[in-house]
């Protein structure tokens, strides 16, 4: 109905191509030394306020124990959670589909069909660059909490799906099929009869106001 | 005519002010400048009205618009991007007999475009130009219009009903925003007007103090009614569906007028809304969301793209559902979520806020002892909601329909086609891996819609479903 040669056979699940079985590549080593470039520099930061604070301060010098072992602490959870974060990274190109998977305490997994992408953008951060990785970003329309930003892909590798994607995405000719459709199903009396006499069209008047 | 409305709205305030404060011997300058000022803006609006022109290119299917005195600019639109034409009618431009023209795409949350002051049939003719995308639609008649009949028309003891028993939360916030300007601008004039403060503050003290509790709450529960009723009466007094030439068309407004074509392949998702209240009526409030630039599917307030149907009985709701083409098969599974839920939402809802308030009145603030009893109450409360919650929450599939029940008030169910989704994500916790639970969500572009708690397994096959259907559909999703 919506399209001309519609068919709707059933569908067996199992015969289904399965996102559960897809095996995701991981992200290169390189990337996981920019995450800890970032974090040493936080760490450099945090260390000089805390410096600066017991330059100046009474009460934090007499405490500088307690501040110091809760700094290291939170220090060595940062780079405790950032290699997890590194090892949950993955992405994996279907035929069809793009998916990343990402997340520390939880693993979100988004899917992303070609044929849903409108635009890919390539980002390279600074660090990134002494590395030559680059971050890939999909956008949707479905608003930012469905764009896919997969960070350290090697430069190349990112300019290689983007042109992939890009060409997937042109290839696609889309039919309008929205007006057949909802002809046929409009009960017959709201239907205005089509022989109606035809009238000017209105494009050729620039009307002003 | 907006120059002219722009401008009164920003100088109002200060005119009064300064109106207030001179004295009669400056008058006449006041007089001259407001005079001066007037002819500017006419003279304004007049080279703003002689630069402002709008085509329709048949060939590339484009429609343009070209405004700006000194500025020039030039919008194209292509009319396939169009979702909906808003023909409005305010107070003032009825006076005058014309019309406002409002085009809506996709991409962003504000009009793209807006034409005021068209008069009857030329909006009428714009609006069937724009949402005929195909060539040969062109050639019909606007005379037509009048003889398709209205398939949906509430009636006025319809939306008196609908009145008195739904959008209680959003008339409550309007209370709440009416005191709280109310009383910011009663304080600005006290500091303008330099009244003693002291004297007036007394008196509303006294006032407060003759009304008891008891009696304000009464008050509020009557004001919102009354709000709501007259609220849902102005803006969707003669409300009117039809369908033309593969369009919904839609008019209501007792003062403005408001009209609205939208294609139904450009609905994103369909919400249909029935509190406790309604479910004793018959009565259903249906939702149409349309592609827009929010990420959360209830925000509230950036409305432009969203189109509302107060009260419509359960075989009128069948009519538009399938006018959507939304499909009516019976549901092939059910999703119900696993009893964690109820553990997280008596974990946040009651156990968190218990906690908190015990802590603060045994260590931090004693007069809250007195009202310790009351929080028996709300742990009351909140378990009917949250058991309400609960029971409602699930999501039902079939073949092309994604389908999620849930609230405990409001009950609403968010219809979805399948194939129109942008893109799925699933979280898994770690701690949810071995209980098999995942929380999936529906990236659309009207938003995101989500269903937590779900049996992971069981769901496997159906996202395979859902993607399987986005990528073969050559349909355009929108």
């Amino acid at each position: 109905m919506r399209q001309e040669h519609f068919t709707n056979e059933p569908i067996s699940f199992e015969h289904l191509p399965q996102v559960e079985a897809v095996s995701f590549q991981t992200i290169p080593k390189q990337y996981l030394n920019i995450v800890y470039i970032n974090n040493a520099l936080l760490t450099v930061i945090l260390g000089m306020l805390l410096m600066l604070f017991t330059f100046f301060n009474e009460w934090i010098r007499a405490q500088m124990l307690v501040f110091g072992s809760v700094l290291f602490l939170f220090i060595g959870l940062l780079f405790w959670m950032s290699f997890i974060g590194y090892r949950k990274k993955g992405y994996a190109v279907r035929e069809k589909d793009i998916l990343f998977r990402h997340g520390i305490i939880s693993t979100t997994t988004t899917i992303i069909p070609f044929n849903r992408i409108q635009h890919v953008a390539i980002h390279e951060g600074f660090f990134s660059r002494m590395y030559d990785l680059s971050e890939l970003q999909i956008y949707t329309a479905g608003g930012s909490s469905s764009d896919l930003h997969i960070p350290g892909l090697p430069k190349e590798e990112a300019e290689q799906i983007k042109t992939y994607l890009l060409n997937q995405i042109s290839s696609q000719t889309f039919k309008t099929p929205e007006i057949e459709f909802m002809e046929e199903s409009i009960p017959e009396e709201l239907v205005p009869d089509e022989s109606s006499t035809t009238q000017e069209a209105a494009s050729t008047d620039d009307e002003t106001v | 005519m907006d120059t002219l409305q722009d401008i009164v709205r920003n100088l109002f305030l200060p005119l009064a002010v300064v109106l207030y404060r001179l004295d009669g011997s400056k008058m006449v300058w006041v007089v001259v400048g407001v005079l001066l000022l007037l002819v500017l803006i006419g003279f304004i609006a007049y080279l703003k009205y002689i630069h402002f022109t709008f085509y329709l290119d048949q060939e590339k299917q484009e429609f343009v618009i070209q405004k700006g005195v000194i500025t020039k600019n030039k919008i194209t639109i292509q009319l396939d991007k169009i979702q909906q034409v808003n023909i409005n009618q305010s107070l003032i431009q009825k006076l005058v007999g014309v019309y406002s023209v409002d085009i809506d795409t996709a991409g962003s949350n504000k009009k793209e475009v807006s034409i005021r002051a068209v008069d009857n049939a030329l909006a009428l003719h714009l609006k069937q130009q724009l949402l005929s995308n195909e060539k040969t639609m062109l050639s019909t008649t606007i005379t037509e219009e009048e003889a398709v009949k209205p398939f949906l028309n509430i009636r006025l003891s319809t939306l008196f009903k609908v009145g008195i028993t739904s959008n209680y939360g959003r008339s409550i916030a309007l209370i709440l925003g009416f005191i709280g300007s109310l009383y910011g601008s009663f304080q600005e004039v006290t500091q303008t007007i330099e009244v003693d403060e002291e004297q007036v503050t007394g008196i509303v003290n006294q006032g407060i103090n003759y009304f008891s509790f008891s009696f304000f709450l009464l008050l509020i529960l009557v004001l919102v009614l009354l709000i709501n009723l007259v609220r849902t009466l102005v803006k969707y007094y003669g409300y009117q569906m039809t369908f033309q030439k593969g369009a919904i068309a839609i008019q209501h407004g007792l003062f403005a007028k408001k009209n609205t074509l939208l294609k139904p392949l450009k609905v994103q998702l369909t919400i249909v809304r029935q509190n406790f209240f309604q479910r004793k009526l018959r009565l259903f409030d249906v939702h149409l969301k349309q592609a827009a630039a929010t990420n959360e599917v209830e925000e509230e307030g950036k409305k432009s793209s969203e189109i509302e149907i107060p009260g419509c009985q359960p075989d009128e709701k069948e009519i538009i559902l399938r006018q959507l083409g939304l499909s009516n098969e019976p549901v092939l599974k059910t999703f119900l979520p696993n009893y964690r839920y109820l553990i997280k939402a008596i974990l946040l809802g009651i156990i968190l806020p218990v906690i908190i308030t015990l802590l603060v009145a045994l260590y931090i603030y004693s007069p809250l002892h007195a009202y310790l009893p009351w929080l028996g109450l709300y742990v009351a409360f909140v378990m009917i909601i949250v058991y309400f919650r609960f029971k409602n929450y699930r999501l039902l599939v079939n073949n092309d329909l994604i389908m999620i029940k849930k609230n405990a008030w409001d009950v609403q169910f968010q219809l979805l086609e399948a194939y129109k989704i942008q893109g799925i994500t699933t979280q898994q916790y770690f701690w949810h891996q071995s209980a098999d639970l995942v929380h999936l969500t529906f990236h659309t572009a009207a938003g995101d819609v989500g269903f937590h708690f779900a049996n992971y397994s069981e769901l496997k096959p159906w996202i395979n479903y859902w993607l399987y259907l986005a990528e073969r559909s050559q349909q355009n999703w929108m």
